[in-house]
């Protein structure tokens, strides 16, 4: 057909979605991928969506996670490859024996798999985290392993990861779900920061067995609460007064 | 076109600054009778891309300073959005398409940066694609159609129309201008991010007119007036007690001016400078024939072809300077970001744009019903406000990153008061 002349009409259907007449319809509408209707569903006097509507679905299916994430892994996992091979190699030319090289190895294989995890699993941001969490586990109970000694990995490594991980994740969904601003959103993390600080303390004493005189983490907490509470009351003051408002909006 | 293109002098400050709250768009819209035929649009977009190829960029980032890169993707007919102006919160502020074209219902959107162009180098580009969408609609062989004021999209494109007109003047010895005191802002709470309200009013132009020409005034000075008095209406609301302690800066509303028509240019690209019109509620209560007169004088003197080059000196001579040139990117961003800040939002209450009349090829203007131009989002100057005019309609459109209704209450009411029949819609 020439592209300077109107085509011919035919039978026009309506999108139910973005309201747009389509004149030759295909099963969806071509702009949003809406359901087609021989009717006008939008209201005549309804001028813009009631909610974004999302980009047409491509008709071709890529890969899960789209080819360029996996050449992007790849060229992680290569790159981290090459000075883990060649450590491992100077390290065995020496004296005919691998020892230092196993740790840059295993360090280069936990970066490794971290970015690639982030690259595949990107933007599902709760999966990431958790990925993070368990490479640092594994890298630390590997380590642990090659050093050998007591099982410092899985006694304390482990949990205090998981517990800053767990306490980190539950600060940031906080935030992110109460929207509390900045002075509040400080005063919630110091609040978190010390309950965190608290659980390393519990940890330490119920698998080493080390007990201070003193307990750090209450008093560290004894200063990071009240700071909170301190920044709570200045969000109040500044919410209430135009005066605080304008001095703290500059 | 592979080499990247250098972004214009009004624009370079722009990426330093782009967020997802202020992210420099804006939108001309205009609404038809009937929906929207995709076929015809889709095949105006097609004509139109053709005819305007610079517009399909987005933005890069270099060593020094940002630039334009070619993007199939850019230009562009796109599904519509519910927050005009905003992006999509996983589209990241500097990597955007710039230039976007929207569909919904029975309104044409078309959707730019102000990195790449202004209100009047859009203008240009609306007029072609709403004109050629509709010659589409009633059947007209493109070939054949007069397209009068409008420029074709079977037309080669120009290298004039891409011209940085900001660097073809001879600015050697001439001074900066003064800086502005910095001026009053309304104590409202923002929206979050990705959210942005519009109130569009639409009001018959020839009565508008008539009330302009009984004060001796043009429409552009009438409605700046009015947007004066119903900021000046807001702050008179707060009590006496707390309206000390907030009025302690003048209102100043900035007017953009295009530049094209007093240094005769065909560009595209940004070309505009912005005058301030301010009045000081401090001294008292302001009636709306004392604003009108104080906006009608300002202009009058303030739009001088030769006061207006003091302006253009001080935003080309930062641009020029080798030890400026040289300083990397980071640093500029920086730099440009508390600079723009500080002699951008600062210093003006708001803005409003008010970008004439929209010409259609003729034999296709009885399809539109009115356009609309909706202002980009601002992070300081919360609520701006801009007017276009089509046919007998005039729509003045108020955009606002804040839930605060009560200026547009005193606007339109104080125009349903002069004027009437003031039809409104919003998002």
């Amino acid at each position: 057909m020439d592209k300077l002349t109107p085509p011919i009409d035919g039978t026009s259907k309506f999108c139910s979605h973005c309201g747009i007449e389509v004149l030759d319809p295909p099963l969806r509408c071509p702009l949003c991928n809406g359901v087609l209707d021989s009717s006008p569903q939008i209201a005549p006097h309804q001028l813009y969506p009631r909610q974004s509507i999302a980009p047409p679905i491509s008709p071709v299916l890529s890969s899960p996670s789209g080819s360029r994430r996996f050449a992007a892994s790849w060229i992680v996992i290569l790159t981290l490859l090459i000075p883990a091979v060649v450590s491992l190699l100077t390290d065995w030319l020496g004296d005919r024996n691998i020892t230092w090289s196993r740790i840059v190895a295993l360090s280069l294989g936990a970066v490794g798999g971290l970015a690639v995890g982030s690259i595949l699993l990107w933007p599902r941001v709760w999966l990431v985290n958790l990925s993070l969490w368990i490479w640092i586990s594994l890298y630390l109970f590997f380590l642990n392993s090659i050093f050998g000694g007591s099982s410092w990995a899985l006694g304390i490594g482990i949990p205090i990861t998981f517990l800053s991980g767990g306490l980190g994740t539950l600060t940031v969904y906080t935030l992110k779900a109460l929207k509390p601003g900045p002075f509040r959103s400080i005063g919630t993390s110091l609040f978190f920061l010390s309950l965190g600080l608290g659980g390393i303390e519990l940890l330490i004493y119920l698998n080493l067995g080390i007990r201070n005189d003193i307990l750090w983490s209450i008093i560290t907490a004894g200063i990071l609460i009240p700071l909170g509470v301190i920044f709570f009351v200045i969000h109040h003051i500044v919410q209430r007064s135009p005066g605080a408002h304008k001095f703290f909006h500059w | 076109m592979t080499e990247p293109f250098t972004l214009d002098n009004a624009a370079k400050a722009w990426p330093a600054v782009v967020s997802k709250r202020q992210t420099s768009r804006f939108r001309l819209s205009a609404v038809f009778h009937t929906p929207l035929v995709y076929e015809h649009l889709d095949r105006a977009v097609q004509l139109v891309r053709q005819r305007y190829p610079w517009f399909m960029v987005r933005l890069g980032k270099g060593f020094f300073w940002y630039h334009l890169r070619e993007d199939p993707k850019g230009f562009a007919l796109v599904p519509d959005i519910r927050h005009p102006c905003t992006l999509a919160p996983e589209e990241s502020p500097i990597g955007q398409v710039l230039v976007t074209v929207h569909g919904f219902h029975r309104i044409l959107s078309i959707e730019a940066s102000h990195m790449i162009t202004d209100g009047a180098g859009l203008r240009e580009i609306f007029q072609t694609l709403v004109s050629c969408y509709c010659a589409l609609k009633v059947g007209s062989d493109l070939r054949k159609l007069e397209w009068g004021k409008v420029r074709s999209p079977l037309d080669t494109p120009k290298p004039d129309e891409w011209v940085d007109e900001f660097l073809n003047h001879d600015l050697e010895g001439i001074p900066g201008p003064e800086v502005p005191s910095k001026a009053l802002h309304l104590p409202v709470r923002p929206l979050p991010p990705n959210q942005y309200r519009v109130v569009h009013g639409i009001i018959p132009l020839d009565t508008l007119k008539e009330r302009a020409r009984t004060r001796g005034v043009k429409v552009g000075e009438y409605l700046g007036a009015a947007v004066l008095f119903a900021f000046q209406s807001c702050i008179l609301e707060v009590p006496k007690a707390a309206r000390r302690r907030l009025v302690r800066r003048p209102l100043r509303l900035l007017i953009p001016v295009d530049l094209r028509k007093l240094y005769g240019s065909n560009t595209l690209r940004n070309f505009l400078l912005g005058l301030g019109v301010d009045i000081d509620v401090r001294l008292g209560v302001y009636s709306f024939e004392e604003i009108l007169r104080r906006v009608h004088h300002t202009q009058q003197t303030e739009l001088d072809e030769k006061y207006l080059r003091r302006q253009l000196s001080r935003n080309v001579r930062g641009e020029q300077r080798l030890a400026i040139r040289l300083v990397p990117l980071f640093l500029k961003d920086l730099f440009l970001g508390i600079v723009f800040r500080d002699l951008g939002e600062v210093r003006h209450t708001a803005s409003f744009s008010n970008l004439g009349q929209i010409n259609l090829a003729p034999g296709t203007e009885h399809l539109v019903d009115h356009m609309a131009l909706v202002p980009p989002p601002g992070s300081l100057s919360r609520i701006n406000v801009t007017a276009l005019s089509f046919g007998n309609t005039l729509c003045l459109t108020v955009g606002k990153t804040t839930r605060y209704r009560r200026f547009d209450y005193h606007l339109f009411r104080f125009l349903a008061d002069q004027i009437l029949g003031v039809r409104m819609w919003t998002n």
